[in-house]
């Protein structure tokens, strides 16, 4: 005989859409704002060590830098020089551009502000803490006092974020968000960050592999925080296709892009409940052919392609999983325009 | 008996729709008599997975929503079911409801006495649960309730379209006539009447007389508890006991508590809406 005893019914897992959507872009902000900070000091140190050196590839790296970011028009419409001082303003403090470091901590803080009640105390804090460090400070003062330091707190407090992310909040769907929003802003940063060689003009012949093309290299990896993954890889000197191949296929680096798509993919499956063998989203469709990609494909291949269009395309394929992901978890585009908003009752069939 | 069930319903409306949100309670159930293999669910179009959540009475409800403009709407299920051979079954114990017997205690199942949306608890129906067991005296509980599905099995028409899918009992009583949905209600009225604690079961039979042209739909039939035992199936459709050619989806007081499915959408009206049904036994040599 079926039992009748009460059944004690675990805790509803239910989110709401806009809870979720304020945990993602929390993420996402705060792991922009780490990238382009370590982004920007690395590049200062390169150029430091640089300085004096009359190259043409030398002089562009800050154009380089600002193009793979994404914001070479915005510039171009508020700057006349891309050098040290006006990338740095626009890149870290210019509240004009929505990516600048400035932005994104304001930003993050502010959705985070929205699920106050979903994120630990110490979470909330220490988002809190850095926003106001850099509302109090002006980008003069901080370049006077030495943006290394600056650039180092922004640092720091995205790791303790993720820290205490990682220590305090509760493994559940609003964490799957978390993690889904980093490793999906993680694997566009490594693509612009190994994009910014691209945008550098094309050495001369001699120069490739010399101490120039080399230092900048070590300037691509050291952006990711792989220098010394990479010397483990392979130990002998820093080969622009092998620091390439590093950064996008190794399956055992956090930064590389094989290992970010490889984490994204797993995180959809269980956003997007999709158990199948087969994709039944869009987003989980473009993001396992974007992992079987990574999975398969080697760096002779994406040479011949172009390492640029091939970047390009992983850049695409990411920013159409995000937008899907937030279409059919979040928010769906509503046509407003049209004037039928009768709700009816789906028909009902009577039983024979 | 091993069955594969096929259930597939098309609405088409007569224009774009969209912010569908759609309720289904379709998935076979997994209890003593039954158990549920394989259950496949699939909406076109459908975006993302379809979740699940178990309602107030056990039943497994799945729930999706179709956000973006279309125009048709198709919910298929596919589920393989194996039934509780007859022969092990266990024979229903006699529950003496004579003139000297005690009322069985039935303060949990208080929902399967009360009046809901479907049954009524009409004056009209207290009649003839009168007329019934004069003629009949009550013997014990599953004798009695039995007695009164064949009466509805004796008295009523089976005439498709006579009655809607939101035909009451009380209605159905007035014309005699009906489908096995107003036939389920019309015995729930009865026994309710007679203090017989007794549920509303959706679900399908395999009907191995079947003629080729003969439509199948979804089916409906009761489920009275004898205490201390449970819950058994008499279909007064067909004046039979629940046996190994039925499963079982979902249960509740009356139709309202298990609409296959159910849902809201905003836009056009449904201008066609199809479904079809196919039940079939797998044998070791055609599965």
């Amino acid at each position: 005989m079926p039992s009748v005893a009460p059944m004690f019914r675990p805790q509803s897992t239910v989110m709401l859409s806009r809870v979720a959507h304020s945990l993602y872009w929390m993420s996402r902000y705060i792991e922009r704002a780490e990238n382009i900070a370590r982004l920007l000091e690395v590049n200062l140190q390169f150029l430091l060590d640089f300085q004096g050196i009359d190259d043409d590839s030398v002089k562009d790296h800050w154009g380089s830098i600002i193009a793979s970011s994404g914001g070479g028009e915005l510039f171009a419409q508020h700057y006349d020089v891309a050098d040290s001082r006006s990338a740095t303003s626009f890149l870290a403090f210019d509240l004009r551009n929505p990516s600048s470091i400035l932005s994104c901590v304001y930003a993050a803080r502010e959705n985070a502000r929205m699920v106050r009640d979903q994120i630990s105390l110490e979470m909330w804090e220490t988002i809190n803490e850095l926003y106001l460090f850099l509302k109090a400070r002006n980008a003069a003062v901080v370049w006077a006092a030495g943006a290394n330091e600056f650039f180092e707190r922004i640092k720091q407090h995205s790791h303790l974020f993720q820290g205490l992310t990682d220590s305090t909040f509760s493994r559940s769907e609003g964490w799957e968000f978390i993690q889904f929003g980093k490793f999906l802003e993680r694997a566009d940063k490594t693509t612009r960050i190994l994009d910014v060689k691209y945008h550098i003009l094309l050495p001369n012949a001699d120069d490739v592999g010399g101490a120039l093309d080399t230092a900048q290299w070590q300037a691509v990896l050291r952006s990711a925080s792989a220098l010394e993954a990479y010397r483990r890889f392979y130990v002998r000197e820093i080969l622009s296709w092998k620091a390439a191949e590093f950064l996008i296929f190794s399956d055992t680096f956090p930064r590389s892009l094989h290992y970010c798509v490889a984490q994204v993919n797993d995180l959809l499956r269980r956003i997007l409940g999709e158990t199948g063998a087969r994709p039944r989203s869009e987003a989980a469709r473009i993001s396992r052919r974007l992992f079987a990609d990574l999975e398969s494909r080697s760096i002779p291949d994406v040479l011949k392609q172009g390492l640029h269009e091939f970047l390009m395309e992983v850049q695409n394929a990411l920013d159409r999983i995000g937008d899907e992901v937030v279409q059919t978890t979040m928010f769906y585009p509503v046509d407003t325009a049209s004037d039928d908003h009768q709700q009816l009752q789906q028909q009902q069939q009577q039983q024979q | 008996m091993l069955l594969r069930v096929v259930h597939r319903t098309t609405f088409v409306y007569s224009g774009p729709v969209r912010d569908s949100f759609n309720e289904v309670r379709l998935r076979p159930v997994d209890d003593d008599r039954q158990r549920c293999n394989r259950f496949d669910l699939r909406v076109t179009p459908l975006r993302a997975e379809p979740r699940d959540y178990e309602d107030y009475y056990g039943n497994r409800v799945y729930y999706f929503d179709v956000p973006e403009s279309h125009e048709e709407l198709v919910i298929e299920t596919d589920s393989e079911v194996q039934t509780l051979a007859n022969l092990d079954r266990p024979s229903i114990p006699l529950i003496p409801t004579g003139p000297n017997a005690k009322p069985p205690a039935l303060e949990l199942h208080a929902e399967y006495l009360a009046e809901s949306h479907y049954v009524p608890l009409a004056f009209e129906l207290w009649r003839e649960v009168q007329d019934v067991f004069a003629a009949t005296p009550r013997s014990d509980l599953w004798s009695d309730a039995v007695a009164l599905g064949n009466h509805v099995y004796k008295t009523f028409a089976y005439r498709p379209n006579t009655t809607g899918v939101n035909t009451i009992a009380t209605d159905a009583l007035k014309q005699r006539m009906g489908v096995c949905q107003d036939f389920a209600h019309v015995m729930l009225g009865l026994c309710r009447q007679a203090g017989i604690a007794a549920r509303y079961v959706s679900g399908y039979f395999f009907n191995d007389l079947r003629r080729p042209d003969e439509i199948e739909a979804s089916h409906a039939w009761v489920e009275v508890l004898i205490p201390e035992f449970g819950w058994v199936g008499y279909d007064p459709t067909h004046a039979r006991i629940a046996d190994e050619r039925y499963v079982k989806i979902a249960a509740g007081r009356d139709y309202s508590d298990i609409r296959p499915i159910s849902g809201t959408y905003r836009g056009a009206p449904t201008r066609d809406l199809r479904v079809e049904v196919s039940v079939r036994e797998i044998t070791p040599a055609t599965s």
